[in-house]
């Protein structure tokens, strides 16, 4: 990723851990939405990841001098993101059950929302193929919510960050193997919930 | 040491993910075949993957940055007054540089240092609303990636190929995203390919697989790939395709076709698919198919006049040859019945026709298509041990004859004698009509010979693995896609309103 004067992550952050202020702030331009997409993935509430990812800046910039260089500077971030987000998710012993239904349905009345599902539906081209696709995206999103953070954390790395397994081994620090054994378990943990959950 | 329960599961995951080698995917899917049950399971958490992949992507809040402003003075200032925190004051100074370092760094408004006091410290800080963050995102360009969406997705653009999620999209999908004046108000937006730069090189209005440069489909060797998406997983396909190429940093130089919701331009284009159907295919290597593959041919021809809607059309350019098998597993993977296939045109007439202007060139491509086989075929180098077999149509007697022979320890074709070890097939078709119009000396008409590898030498078959290739990709399915700039939504502002949190005034953390 770089930003239009050709300036890279990688570039940008070690401006900034020579103490560069203007390319810290180039840092945070470049990663912010994605790790905020990936921490409200693994929150499922949007104020809750906007605070996390703030805070995860915040450390950031205050661990910069620390970094060591064993990793990629958005990796990095992201570990420390990640840890906020279970340091959390821990002390909170609370689920948030978002879905991208109730998400919908938090914002406004039954009847409104019966009343856009039904203009949605007559404008889909293909019913039954749009359902099925809504339903496994309902089902699976439901089911990210039930299974353990850590679980879900990992498949938000892989699935929607787009982390590599090398990325991946460097933010949970542990070796390819034992990543790929974990990745497989929480994927089967997924698959379960959405089994209880009603979905295929 | 894993156990051989983990190294199962390392190999599912790879496999779940679509980057095994072609060994080591068949190996599982053969260990799959004995384990039906397991089998289920993995196909469900491919399709479950491929929904995490495709769910929407959310951008962070327009006011993310300037609260972060606000959370590092509120820190400073508890840090400040709070003597029972472990830094004490000494806390509070760090948090004060950081805020001043995010203001100048960010670049999105200027604050104004009153005054510090060491009692207590105090800042003023004023910031725009909003602008500042949109300009800084225009700014970023097209390159940033799921950072940018919105200003990187245009209507008819490149983008449209492998596309960042489209409106209409996340209106299927019951998400908010588009009000009735087919202006973008959500942040939920598309996971826009990352550090992709798009080109769009058909003429604008016309994006037609038709309009593609000569250029770009004309190459000896050229090696073209099919992707015959099932409709109901398409824009799962198109989401991993999207992904597979930003994560290669790969040039995705056309997105040519978007017939969905066209008829006029479906119909003509069924009209000339099928006038050329009628007037044949004159090209050696299509006429010397085996029955086997005309009739996959045929099949998918059938096919081909059938999909009205070709959703995609896209060359992929410089692919690696070991990120090939990966991009077709990723589609090919996708649940339904899939089917994913790999076109290598190594014929240059064959390949001039597929970019013929006037002649619908769907339909030579279809052609000139086998299976992934053909591939192969086209970097099939003989080796001793190889069993081929020889067709031969002689002008000079009628019928066609046919003999399988081994390649003997010296690389040579048993009674022709002909040296072919390392030889491609073509070379070698060549070679025995050479030595056949030869030996019947002059004014004799040259026969027509076909060479199939009946059963080749593990390394016969060789790709290199850096080796760079375009790839021609084409995704199908039933689905229309809708125009990019309609409305989908035709509904009153009003009912609307609750769906639209984009115009939320930044927030505090407080």
């Amino acid at each position: 990723m770089r930003m239009a004067n050709g300036e890279s992550i990688n570039d940008a952050f070690a401006r900034a851990r020579k103490g560069d202020r203007a390319a810290f702030g180039q840092l945070v331009m470049m990663v912010q939405d994605r790790l905020y997409n990936a921490v409200y993935r693994m929150t499922g509430d949007r104020d809750e990841a906007a605070d996390l990812t703030q805070e995860a800046f915040t450390k950031s910039l205050e661990h910069i001098g620390s970094f060591r260089g064993e990793a990629q500077p958005y990796t990095w971030m992201f570990r420390i993101a990640l840890n906020l987000v279970l340091s959390r998710r821990r002390s909170m012993k609370v689920r948030h059950a978002v879905s991208i239904d109730a998400e919908i349905k938090s914002n406004t009345s039954d009847d409104q929302m019966s009343r856009l599902r039904e203009r949605l539906e007559s404008n889909v081209p293909s019913p039954a193929d749009r359902a099925e696709h809504n339903e496994r995206l309902r089902v699976v999103s439901d089911a990210m919510d039930r299974i353990e953070p850590e679980d879900r954390a990992l498949l938000v790395m892989r699935d929607i960050d787009g982390l590599d397994y090398n990325e991946m081994a460097s933010v949970l620090e542990v070796p390819l193997g034992t990543l790929k054994s974990r990745l497989f378990r929480a994927r089967m943990a997924l698959r379960e919930m959405v089994t209880e959950l009603g979905g295929a | 040491m894993a156990s051989q329960k983990e190294q199962l599961e390392e190999l599912l995951t790879s496999y779940i993910d679509g980057v095994l080698s072609d060994d080591e995917r068949k190996a599982v899917e053969s260990y799959l075949d004995g384990h039906p049950d397991l089998r289920r399971d993995i196909n469900e958490a491919i399709a479950d993957s491929l929904a995490l992949q495709s769910m929407p992507h959310v951008t962070a809040p327009s006011g993310l940055t300037e609260s972060m402003e606000q959370h590092v003075e509120r820190d400073a200032l508890l840090g400040a007054s709070n003597s029972s925190n472990k830094s004490g004051r000494n806390y509070a100074m760090p948090r004060f540089a950081i805020a001043a370092i995010l203001l100048a760094g960010l670049g999105i408004g200027y604050f104004v240092y009153d005054k510090v006091s060491h009692e207590r410290g105090t800042i003023a800080i004023e910031l725009p609303r909003d602008d500042s963050r949109n300009s800084a995102r225009e700014n970023a360009g097209g390159e940033a990636g799921p950072a940018t969406p919105e200003s990187t997705f245009k209507p008819g653009d490149l983008a449209d190929a492998a596309p960042p999620r489209e409106p209409e999209l996340d209106s299927r999908l019951g998400m908010p995203g588009t009000n009735n004046t087919g202006t973008s108000t959500q942040s939920m937006t598309a996971p826009a390919p990352r550090s992709l730069a798009f080109r769009n090189v058909a003429p604008a209005g016309d994006p037609d697989l038709m309009s593609l440069p000569e250029s770009e489909l004309t190459q000896d060797g050229r090696v073209l790939m099919k992707l015959n998406i099932d409709t109901q997983v398409v824009e799962a396909a198109e989401m991993s395709l999207a992904g597979f190429i930003a994560d290669n940093q790969l040039e995705l130089s056309n997105a040519a076709l978007s017939l969905g919701g066209r008829d006029e331009a479906q119909a003509a284009k069924k009209s000339e698919l099928e006038a050329v159907d009628k007037s044949g295919f004159d090209n050696d290597r299509a006429m010397t198919k085996s029955s086997a593959a005309e009739s996959k041919q045929d099949g998918y021809f059938e096919k081909l006049k059938e999909s009205d809607q070709i959703r995609r059309v896209a060359i992929v350019k410089n692919i690696r040859v070991d990120q090939i098998d990966t991009l077709r597993q990723l589609v090919d993977r996708a649940p339904g019945s899939n089917e994913a296939t790999v076109v290598a045109i190594d014929n240059p007439e064959a390949a001039a026709l597929v970019n013929k202007d006037d002649a619908g060139g769907q339909l030579q491509m279809s052609q000139t298509r086998a299976d992934w086989s053909e591939l192969e075929r086209a970097a099939y180098r003989a080796r001793p041990g190889d069993r081929l077999r020889i067709q031969i149509e002689d002008p000079e007697s009628p019928g066609k004859s046919e003999e399988i022979l081994t390649i003997d320890a010296e690389g040579k074709i048993p009674k022709s004698n002909l040296e072919v070890k390392g030889e491609d097939l073509t070379t070698i078709e060549t070679a025995i009509a050479d030595e056949l119009e030869f030996s019947r000396g002059a004014g004799a008409a040259r026969p027509r010979v076909n060479v199939d590898p009946l059963q080749a030498m593990p390394d016969s078959v060789h790709l290199e693995p850096e080796q760079v290739v375009d790839l021609l990709v084409i995704i199908q399915g039933p689905a229309p896609l809708p125009s990019t700039t309609a409305p989908m939504i035709e509904a009153d502002p009003s009912e609307l309103a609750p769906f639209m949190p984009a115009t939320q005034p930044a927030e505090s953390i407080e």
